[in-house]
């Protein structure tokens, strides 16, 4: 019997550890279908003049989500000169992610990337996209020009942080605390979680509390002690809503491969 | 008793982990090489290693138009996009590998 659970506690730890990089090994579409998606993308937002875009990414299956959460993955593209190795200079978007170390799920790193990669493991090519107000745009830039946004980072990583307090964070709070810092022009994480608290509302994770706990136990990366009585975390349709409520965004919407934008707000969820 | 329990846990926790997706697919050496194949078939596909990328300076004369263009409907200026498709380079150590692989051919 110890055996049986050996293996199963086992296989149990493999699908975690490989929940976010197994994607990346065999990718759900071409080489080719991913950058010729990826370079729509970008083109998508330039022709918008959007300096800075928020971008997110569906790396599951929909039916594996939890209810009320579509997109898996949320980062913040900015129109850059990139230097490439070869000594050449190219522009294009450089996305700005918080990703889980992928031998310690349960601690973050700041890693900028480029679309093809951010795109390489997703499950549907498609897009989320939130293109901030002008203003918002600059004061984004502004966090990142002068490295203050890396000051915003907190290593302890839970895929159900709590937004209202500084005790884990994950990819969508990340978000979130530099577009508070943008808006309020501070890196003050109390002002900050203080003003989400006020301002912002989060999705309830509609997942029972028990099942929480007891992937909190097996999985790292998943922890709900930051959190009271419910159970809710930041998304890419709660700042979506939380940027559109105080008109902060001039677009939002999803693209698709076809190079299609849709505003339907039930696709909108997650 | 014991048994069941961890087995139940196993099997409640499976499903709700596939929410997680927050891992770079940044240095895969697999990506790195299934787009250098890509590129040998497709002619108009270039890639590019990227060394740094620094956020292009907004002025805030760009601010304002591109505020009065979203306020009046007018199309802002168009930025200019590479058309080499940009990744970062693959981990060291499997970067190591894929030179490794490349002196025994």
């Amino acid at each position: 019997m110890r055996r049986l659970l050996a293996v199963l506690v086992m296989l149990t730890s493999i699908q975690f550890a490989e929940a976010g990089s197994q994607a990346a090994q065999k990718p759900s579409f071409a080489p080719d279908a991913i950058a010729t998606f990826s370079k729509s993308v970008e083109r998508d937002l330039a022709a918008q003049g959007a300096r800075v875009a928020i971008l997110a990414r569906q790396g599951r299956p929909l039916e594996d989500m939890p209810e009320g959460i579509v997109f898996t993955h949320t980062a913040i593209a900015i129109y850059s000169d990139i230097s490439l190795g070869d000594g050449t200079k190219a522009k294009g978007y450089a996305i700005h992610n918080l990703y889980q170390k992928p031998d310690n799920p349960d601690v973050s790193e700041l890693v900028t990337d480029y679309p093809v990669d951010f795109f390489w493991g997703a499950h549907a090519l498609k897009a989320g996209v939130i293109v901030p107000s002008p203003e918002l745009q600059r004061q984004i830039l502004e966090l990142f020009q002068s490295k203050q946004a890396a000051a915003l980072h907190n290593p302890a990583y839970s895929v159900i942080a709590n937004p209202f307090n500084a005790t884990y964070q994950n990819c969508t709070e990340y978000t979130l605390d530099i577009i508070n810092a943008a808006i309020y022009g501070t890196t003050d994480k109390q002002r900050l979680k203080a003003n989400a608290q006020a301002y912002f509302s989060p999705e309830k994770v509609r997942v029972s509390r028990f099942k929480l706990a007891l992937g909190g136990m097996f999985a790292d990366g998943v922890s709900i002690s930051d959190h009271g009585r419910t159970i809710s975390t930041t998304t890419f349709t709660t700042l979506r809503a939380y940027l559109r409520k105080y008109a902060l965004a001039d677009a939002v919407y999803i693209f698709d491969e076809a190079g299609q934008r849709t505003s339907h707000n039930t696709l909108l969820k997650g | 008793m014991k048994a069941k329990f961890l087995v139940l846990a196993v099997l409640l926790t499976s499903g709700y982990v596939q929410a997680d997706d927050s891992v770079g697919h940044s240095g895969k050496a697999s990506k790195h090489s299934a787009l250098a194949a890509s590129q040998a078939t497709a002619v108009s596909v270039a890639v590019g290693s990227a060394v740094v990328a620094a956020p292009v300076v907004i002025s805030g004369a760009a601010v304002s138009a591109a505020h009065d263009a979203s306020h009046k409907h007018e199309s802002p200026q168009t930025l200019i996009i590479t058309d080499t498709v940009i990744t970062v380079d693959a981990a060291p150590n499997e970067a190591m590998a894929t030179r490794q692989a490349g002196d025994k051919e």
